[in-house]
């Protein structure tokens, strides 16, 4: 068994049999295999002395518990390390920073509290995923969109509260950014509300962040200064429609004014997440090509050089793929103005109209839908990349490739 | 075809290192990607002894979000698969919500012929086989020098 730092073994067990007293013998885990859950595999020390693995787990229900639970491991000095639902891969996972922590598994604290169509926005609990929230919406059809990172198994809340993003309108892939209202247990124990919450019988504690007085959010993102018990979200109404566009460039030092243009649409929420690529390789994951291979060997070539070698290769240098959400007319709009504009910053580009969904995609349709993020439909395929091969090769083509420390 | 495997801790074995056994039922669910044709027979294998089976295209989240996950909420019985990596690391992940963890991970090199591999794997999912609660999470959905494509496994 792994105790906590500087805990013995007896205030471990006292502070365990409080745990149990407050949220139920059954959602305390003490057992090697039960606390091996928990584990990252992803970690560089997994499986090595040095690995950060917990001392127990509990897994509280309600605020009431969450509360008992800070004020016994301040009793005993238990480090505890809260989770919502620990999938936030890359930025947050199950297993606790410091070894021997005390793991708040909040997964049973699950609820979806409202999600108000008109304005926009939900209050949810920590162990809601992305695809409950989705799932809630769509069962209702409420005309409402999420933002979704790659991939939606993870909590809305611990992915703003990690500084997530996903695939929409800046305003909303933001998602600390778009979160409104929290609700957070201190390391004393007490509740605190932010915003409008901090008010008595407010109703507006999802459409009015600031409150009044400082702005304190921040302070509880990337840290482990409270344990979050809701939070509240604005969500994008549902778009009529979904557009896409893709934009090449001839040349190596295109690449900068190709940006520049880019940001401009994304500077004036004109488009979503922008996809970069470059067509010279082949496309994602071709195989290197021994021509520039053999043009690197003696370090960095010179632009000409470059140059030269793009020329050759009678393919774009870069491509980059927009994406417009709104209503069909100011879709096609905005996509008419991108290609004007960049024409005219960039000579030679080139422009590919791709195809206009018109929005919620149909149920029956979402399972063979490519681009789901995008789309605001949370998905796992994006883990896909990890197991590519000869023999799975597969959908989609792109993901993640993390690097993990 | 001729499968070959890894055990959980990485070693290449060959499939007659497998006992026979009788296939049990006691399965929630039998799971595998339909795209593949090692899979296809581990699923109709497991649909014969009358365990209800799951076809996946790599992707769980239909699957778990669909009515897995709620089932094992009701009923925590163990559920086979013969799966991508990336299947089985998602599906671990998410087994956590319902405090079950993996007790049989076996990886397969993939080589031309398969049934009668397959045959002889399904020996490994004798509900009656001693489990290995070590052999959750050895593994991220990396497959070892790209040549492990499937891997068999047992959540309970």
């Amino acid at each position: 068994m792994v105790l906590p730092p500087k805990v013995s073994e007896a205030d471990f067990n006292a502070a365990v049999n409080e745990f149990r007293a407050a949220v139920g013998p059954s959602w305390v885990f003490t057992s090697d295999e039960d606390v091996a859950l928990y584990r990252d595999s992803y970690s560089i020390y997994c499986g090595e002395p040095e690995e950060r693995v917990a001392s127990a787990a509990v897994a509280p229900v309600k605020v009431e518990e969450v509360q008992q639970v800070v004020r016994t491991a301040n009793k005993y000095r238990i480090p505890l390390y809260p989770i919502s639902t620990g999938r936030n891969l890359t930025y947050g996972g199950s297993a606790p920073t410091m070894r021997g922590s005390v793991v708040v598994d909040l997964k049973r604290m699950n609820r979806i509290l409202e999600v108000d169509e008109k304005r926009a926005f939900a209050l949810i609990e920590p162990g809601v995923s992305y695809f409950d929230l989705y799932n809630y919406i769509r069962e209702r059809n409420l005309k409402l969109m999420l933002d979704v990172p790659d991939p939606g198994r993870g909590s809305p809340v611990g992915n703003s509260l990690d500084h997530g993003v996903g695939y929409t309108l800046a305003q909303y892939r933001d998602h600390f950014g778009s979160h409104c209202g929290m609700e957070v247990v201190t390391p004393e124990g007490d509740l605190l509300r932010t915003g409008m919450g901090a008010l008595p019988n407010s109703e507006t504690w999802q459409e009015f962040r600031y409150g009044a007085g400082p702005y304190i959010d921040g302070i509880f993102t990337q840290s482990n200064f409270g344990i979050f018990t809701k939070m509240g979200f604005w969500l994008m109404p549902m778009p009529e429609s979904y557009l896409t566009g893709t934009i090449t460039v001839p040349r190596y030092q295109d690449f900068g004014p190709l940006i520049e243009e880019v940001s401009y649409f994304e500077d004036l929420s004109l488009i979503g997440m922008p996809q970069y690529g470059s067509p010279i390789e082949g496309g994602f994951f071709g195989p290197p090509s021994p021509d520039l291979a053999a043009l690197m060997q003696k370090g960095w070539p010179s632009m000409d050089a470059l140059e030269n070698y793009v020329a050759a290769q009678k393919r774009p240098a870069w491509s980059v793929d927009l994406n417009f959400y709104g209503p069909e007319e100011t879709v096609r709009a905005n996509w008419q103005a991108a290609k004007r504009r960049f024409a005219q910053a960039i000579p030679g580009a080139a422009f590919q109209d791709g195809e206009l969904l018109a929005l919620p995609i149909p149920k029956e349709k979402e399972a063979t839908q490519g681009d789901k993020p995008r789309l605001g439909i949370p998905a796992l395929e994006v883990f896909t990349i990890t197991s590519r091969n000869p023999m799975t090769n597969s959908d989609p083509a792109d993901g993640h490739a993390d690097f993990f420390a | 075809m001729k499968i070959g495997a890894t055990t959980a801790a990485g070693a290449l074995v060959h499939m007659s290192a497998f006992g026979k056994g009788p296939l049990r039922s006691g399965y929630e669910r039998a799971v595998f990607d339909e795209r593949f044709e090692p899979c296809r027979v581990f699923g109709a294998e497991f649909a014969r002894a009358g365990v209800p089976t799951s076809a996946i295209r790599g992707d769980v989240a239909e699957l778990w979000y669909g009515d897995l996950r709620a089932a094992l909420s009701k009923r925590r019985a163990p559920i086979a698969g013969l799966t991508n990596r990336t299947a089985l690391f998602c599906l671990e992940e998410l087994a956590r919500d319902v405090g079950m963890r993996v007790v049989l991970r076996v990886d397969h090199m993939i080589e031309p012929d398969a049934r009668h591999a397959v045959a002889q794997l399904l020996s490994r999912f004798d509900s009656r086989e001693p489990r290995d609660v070590s052999a959750q999470k050895r593994t991220g959905p990396f497959s070892p020098e790209n040549r492990t494509a499937l891997v068999s496994w047992v959540i309970a």
